[in-house]
């Protein structure tokens, strides 16, 4: 039996079904109508776009979001969401984002799952497709069967691979019986079966994607059994990926996440760089270390940018009516600070010196590694992991003990970087220990990091408050009104972070505790004893 | 999702023909919407081909127990769904009678929607009973058909002071002229009254035409038979107005 209909509630589940090249659509409408009265229309061109964000944020949830253009009928979008059913809505272009989307219930579902991300283009298809309609004895349509004859597309547009031919059935809410009545009628037809690859997977491959493929969170499984430098450089080489995924969309700007991405990848590259020294040796490595230092900086001034522009809109809308319309001269001089941040962003990374680190880095992490050359290169990863992680910790544990709130924001600074790079840690060895307390320990982590980001993040938009006000006010193009919205804003800023860091006081006294420490060291040591 | 009730103290004013043109045209503008046929005449399933019928009628649709989202039926139009009429309607207010806090039963049967449609359009009975008031409650705005008479027009004054005392302050009152016939003096007389004196009229009307009638022999709304027609354009202007009114981004995410 093919995919069955599903009914939940009056919504339902459409069934797919792919059809052998001896079949026509005229002997499908025949068997058809051994189930029910069916119309068979004309066929009409047909083109689609399956869109979604970068890191698959549609397909993991399990929607999907296509942008169809038929002959005969206005361009639309289809909004299929996980539950079932469709909503489709106008639109005479595809969408590269949620705010390209009216106002209404389509654009309230997508951004949730979305979240502000570019929607991009992930597979596409054309062809032609036919409308087999079921209708009952009032002439209403009970169910619609759709047989598409389609191409993949690749980048350029042109066909990729072969013909395919799909026949889909779409229940209709309050009509169960009449679809399941058509999807067991196709069953039945020789050559015809449950579809096998997705059709967005197809689209998607030819386009030179996979669903899933990406995902901004670190997913390595190492070989307890491997040694530290091969767990070394597959954790470098999974990062190198992860940096490569996010270059062209950051030099497109297609969204202020792939600059993010981008950034952690080359964080944690520094990190696993640091943190996994004794495995590389150590002359060779010194060059890549000045140059991810290099990279982790260029980058810098377009994400700062980046975040205070993504806070300035709630903290106008948090601040006193009275004050809001002081804030309009200063995101104007934030936009154009970004703007020249990135411009300097985008032709380091047009660089021969970024081409240069790229290529020299790929090539370095593809040459074999003398193990004699190395420290511990030849070591049992799982032994120099769980020493990694329980060094961090203890390190973590020694600068959190002279905490104080009052704190200066560099030694509070010192300490978002320490919990940073236990977490890098935990993340690169996540898969040799128990999932569910590496799960906990970096959720534990995460809260921390919380914090000390919300902490850190007022301290530096402060400063470039403060920066600001005395640079527009020089310009003369700061008013009272504008001046006043910014110390507000400035006040507003070193109340959260007094908020923050006393928060973070609290919390870290547990999470430095020596008992933690010891969930640390069992955490990765267990799978190197079974 | 914002709840729009068509609604009319007097029978044979085009207020289905109303409900079912703007249930069409706002899931043509890509609105998740959903037609409550409330009348036990069932124009408006008739109209989308479905059969006037709700298993275990309307005692069952006022159960909380029955979730409406299982009784709805999908039209051939997308976005569109429909929850169909039924004979027994004609006793809802004896069925409200029976339950708890009858006047507030069809706002909490309408909250589910809300989770999957961004409008629901009520197409009401004529009459002015307890159904009507739970109606008025539940909704945001009130459509009122007039045609352009004398006791028609007065007509609307009665609707307003019903409308005030259940819902005052809360739900819109947006009347609109209906089945204008623009060679009869009378009405366009009428017409030109209402709309210099403005009494909330919307400035949109709906020609009195052969073409609306013609619904019934073609089963779909005029906008989708007829688009080109002067009562389809007239739909669409209503729309337009209406939309804008209860449907603006400011008034959405209710």
């Amino acid at each position: 039996m093919p995919a069955a209909v599903q009914e939940s509630e009056a919504r339902t589940v459409r069934a797919r079904f792919d059809a052998p090249a001896t079949l026509g659509v005229a002997a499908v409408a025949a068997a058809l109508r051994e189930a029910a009265d069916v119309r068979l229309e004309p066929a009409r061109a047909y083109r689609a776009t399956d869109l979604d964000t970068h890191d698959w944020r549609l397909w993991r949830k399990g929607a999907r979001l296509r942008f169809e253009e038929a002959a005969g009928a206005p361009p639309s979008l289809v909004w299929m969401p996980p539950e079932g059913g469709a909503r489709r809505l106008p639109c005479a272009a595809a969408p590269r984002s949620t705010r390209d989307l009216p106002p209404g219930v389509l654009r309230d579902e997508l951004e949730r799952t979305a979240q502000g991300r570019a929607l991009l283009a992930h597979g596409r298809l054309e062809g032609t497709r036919r409308l087999l309609r079921a209708i009952d004895r009032r002439g209403k349509t009970v169910a619609r069967v759709w047989w598409v004859e389609w191409v993949a597309l690749d980048r350029r547009a042109a066909p990729s691979g072969g013909v395919h031919r799909t026949l889909e059935v779409e229940p209709l809410a309050g009509y169960p019986d009449a679809a399941s009545r058509l999807v067991e009628a196709l069953g039945a037809l020789r050559g015809v079966a449950a579809a096998g690859e997705d059709e967005l997977t197809v689209c998607a491959v030819a386009m030179g994607r996979r669903p899933g493929d990406y995902s901004s969170k670190f997913e390595l499984t190492l070989d307890p059994r491997s040694s530290a430098a091969e767990a070394a450089r597959a954790i470098l080489t999974a990062l190198l990926g992860g940096l490569r995924a996010n270059l062209d969309g950051t030099i497109a700007d297609l969204d202020t996440e792939f600059l993010h991405d981008l950034r952690v990848a080359v964080r944690r590259t520094r990190s696993a760089v640091g943190q996994l020294r004794d495995v590389f040796d150590p002359a060779r490595l010194a060059p890549f270390v000045a140059e991810f230092r290099w990279l982790g900086e260029a980058t810098g001034p377009c994400r700062d940018a980046d975040v205070h522009l993504e806070a300035l809109g709630p903290a106008i809308a948090a601040a006193p009516p009275d004050l809001r319309a002081g804030f309009e001269a200063f995101a104007a001089w934030l936009a154009t600070r970004r703007r020249d941040a990135f411009t300097r962003l985008a032709a380091d990374l047009r660089s021969p010196r970024f081409a240069r680190l790229l290529a020299h880095w790929s090539r370095f992490l593809a040459r074999p590694w003398p193990a004699a050359r190395t420290a511990r290169g030849a070591e049992p990863v799982a032994d120099l992991g769980a020493e990694r992680i329980v060094r961090a910790h203890r390190r973590l544990a020694r600068h959190a003990a002279a905490l104080d709130p009052a704190l200066p924001p560099a030694a509070m600074h010192r300490l978002r970087i320490d919990a940073k790079k236990l977490r890098y840690l935990l993340e690169f060895f996540a898969s040799l220990g128990e999932p569910a307390e590496c799960g906990r320990l970096i959720g534990e982590l995460k809260v921390l990091q919380d914090e000390l980001g919300a902490f850190h993040d007022a301290v530096v938009q402060r400063e470039l408050v403060l920066e600001a006000g005395g640079s527009m006010a020089r310009e003369g193009i700061a008013g009272a009104g504008t001046l006043l919205a910014m110390g507000h804003l400035a006040a507003e800023l070193e109340a959260t972070r007094r908020s923050q860091g006393e928060a973070f006081c609290a919390h870290i006294p547990r999470f430095a505790a020596p008992a933690t420490g010891e969930a640390f060291a069992r955490l990765v040591r267990r799978p190197s004893r079974r | 999702m914002r709840v729009l009730a068509v609604w009319s103290v007097k029978g044979g004013v085009g207020k289905t023909a109303a409900a079912v043109n703007l249930a069409w045209l706002a899931a043509a503008s890509g609105l998740r919407t959903v037609l409550w046929d409330l009348d036990p005449q069932g124009a408006a399933t008739f109209y989308f081909r479905i059969r006037p019928r709700v298993k275990g009628g309307g005692r069952t649709v006022l159960r909380r127990s029955v979730d409406l989202r299982t009784l709805v039926r999908a039209t051939d139009v997308d976005n569109l769904d429909l929850l169909p009429a039924d004979f027994s309607y004609g006793r809802l207010d004896l069925e409200l009678e029976a339950r708890k806090d009858p006047s507030h039963r069809i706002a909490l049967k309408l909250a589910p929607l809300a989770e999957e449609y961004d409008l629901a359009l009520l197409d009401c009975p004529p009459s002015v009973s307890l159904a009507s008031e739970a109606v008025l409650r539940a909704s945001d705005a009130l459509l009122v058909p007039v045609i352009p008479t004398t006791l028609a027009v007065r007509g609307l004054d009665q609707v307003r002071g019903f409308a005030d005392a259940v819902a005052a302050g809360r739900l819109v009152v947006l009347p609109f002229l209906s089945m204008v016939d623009r060679r009869k003096r009378l009405h366009r007389e009428l017409a030109e009254r209402c709309s210099a004196t403005g009494g909330g009229f919307l400035a949109a009307s709906i020609p009195s035409a052969s073409v609306v009638e013609q619904m019934g022999v073609y089963r779909e709304p005029v906008v989708a038979f007829a688009p080109r027609t002067e009562a389809s354009s007239a739909f669409v202007a209503l729309w337009q107005e209406i939309s804008a009114r209860v449907m603006s981004p400011k008034r959405h995410g209710g």
